[in-house]
């Protein structure tokens, strides 16, 4: 996936395109209609795909992969559209931004393996762990609401998104340390 | 040359970084994260880590079908020329020492009416954010006591510069604390510098903490 967005910034490459939207958009809308997207769910999601071929040069696969960049670029636009919020982001050129010299705690592997083992390790959660992840990522509710959803404490769903999230970071950390 | 920048000390949570990554936090508790991801870098790595689980999940996600003629539609589309403003760079020659995702709402705030008294030694700046929670900087004086008090609902405080201390500790530059209805704290401004900080508030209704009771007695917010 991650040629294909290379392959529209390089060179416009309609075919890439249409091979990227036919696995995204679907997901996209699946993505959108959960967060409450609705009846505009399936324009948003063509809406996303418009900005990935726009903003296809500012694709950095060192940084992420083409599905976690798509995430964002749907995500950010759910917010301006929906909500009608902006989103305020880091700023990677500001002078403030400090800087300690380490690389990434999964530095040591590529990309693709690290968002191989996040998939991974979202498979070995405990489907009490999985459901606050799920709910937190697709459905766009803060943790008190989750939490009343749940019929459980706040502190009960902060703590397992906390364990879950130790888990999927583990899968980055301890992998990456130990070889 | 570079002095070696002290790194922050008191972190959001992780509930709250994975919210951030989610995009289910309001405008205003964003603000407070980006700010303190823009002096963090280990939280950086951490929102990082946080958006590759939301991307693993988009990438895993069941397909919803799309229009037959939905692929046809943007490709049409393509060629046409992209209307969104692009973002202003902000100027934030009043106070140069805001990270930019919070200088340019800072900037607007200056503009639309400014510092305003909040008490003995609190000054405040309303920012405009969109969403239910208020957010605002306070500038305060060194030695500034503020009355013990706990929070309804919650409360996010990011330092920019100056620093105070509490029973949680010792709070400066970039230090976030996340404070909730359990927490019962008596900030006390440090000595020597002005403090001032970002302070994000929950929804109205619950807005009954640290700014009510500060405020109330005095000019009444």
């Amino acid at each position: 996936m991650d040629e294909l967005v290379r392959a529209i910034a390089e060179r416009g490459d309609r075919d890439s395109f249409a091979r990227l939207y036919e696995h995204y958009a679907p997901r996209l809308k699946s993505y959108l209609l959960r967060l409450g997207g609705a009846d505009a769910a399936e324009e948003m999601a063509q809406e996303a795909m418009l900005i990935v071929w726009r903003k296809a040069a500012l694709f950095d696969p060192a940084k992420a992969s083409a599905g976690t960049w798509i995430f964002t670029i749907a995500r950010n636009l759910y917010i301006d559209r929906r909500r009608k919020e902006r989103r305020p982001e880091i700023d990677f050129n500001d002078p403030m931004l400090v800087n300690d010299g380490e690389p990434g705690a999964d530095a040591a592997l590529s990309v693709r393996q690290t968002e191989e083992m996040v998939r991974a390790a979202l498979t070995s959660l405990s489907p009490d762990q999985a459901r606050v992840i799920e709910m937190s990522f697709f459905e766009d509710k803060p943790h008190s609401t989750i939490a009343a959803e749940l019929k459980l404490p706040l502190g009960t769903v902060k703590s397992r998104l906390r364990l879950a999230f130790a888990r999927l970071r583990g899968a980055l950390g301890e992998s990456a340390g130990a070889k | 040359m570079n002095a070696v920048r002290k790194l922050p000390q008191h972190h959001p949570s992780e509930a709250l970084l994975l919210s951030y990554a989610a995009g289910a936090l309001g405008e205003a508790e964003a603000l407070a994260v980006s700010t303190h991801l823009t002096l963090c870098p280990q939280c950086r790595r951490m929102a990082a880590a946080a958006e590759r689980v939301g991307g693993a999940l988009l990438d895993t996600a069941a397909p919803a079908a799309m229009a037959e003629d939905g692929l046809q539609a943007v490709l049409a589309r393509l060629d046409e020329p992209d209307a969104r403003p692009a973002p202003m760079e902000p100027r934030a020659a009043a106070l140069p020492f805001l990270p930019r995702p919070l200088a340019r709402y800072a900037e607007a705030a200056l503009s639309a009416g400014g510092w305003r008294m909040a008490g003995p030694g609190v000054q405040q700046l309303r920012l405009a954010t969109g969403g239910g929670a208020q957010a605002r900087l306070l500038r305060l004086q060194p030695g500034t006591p503020l009355p013990e008090h706990t929070h309804r609902g919650s409360e996010l405080t990011l330092v920019l510069s100056g620093s105070y201390s509490d029973e949680l500790g010792r709070f400066a530059r970039g230090d976030m604390a996340e404070l909730d209805e359990t927490v019962d704290h008596r900030p006390v401004v440090d000595q020597g510098e002005t403090c001032v900080a970002l302070i994000v508030t929950d929804a109205p209704l619950k807005f009954r903490g640290l700014m009510a009771r500060l405020a109330q007695p005095l000019i009444g917010i």
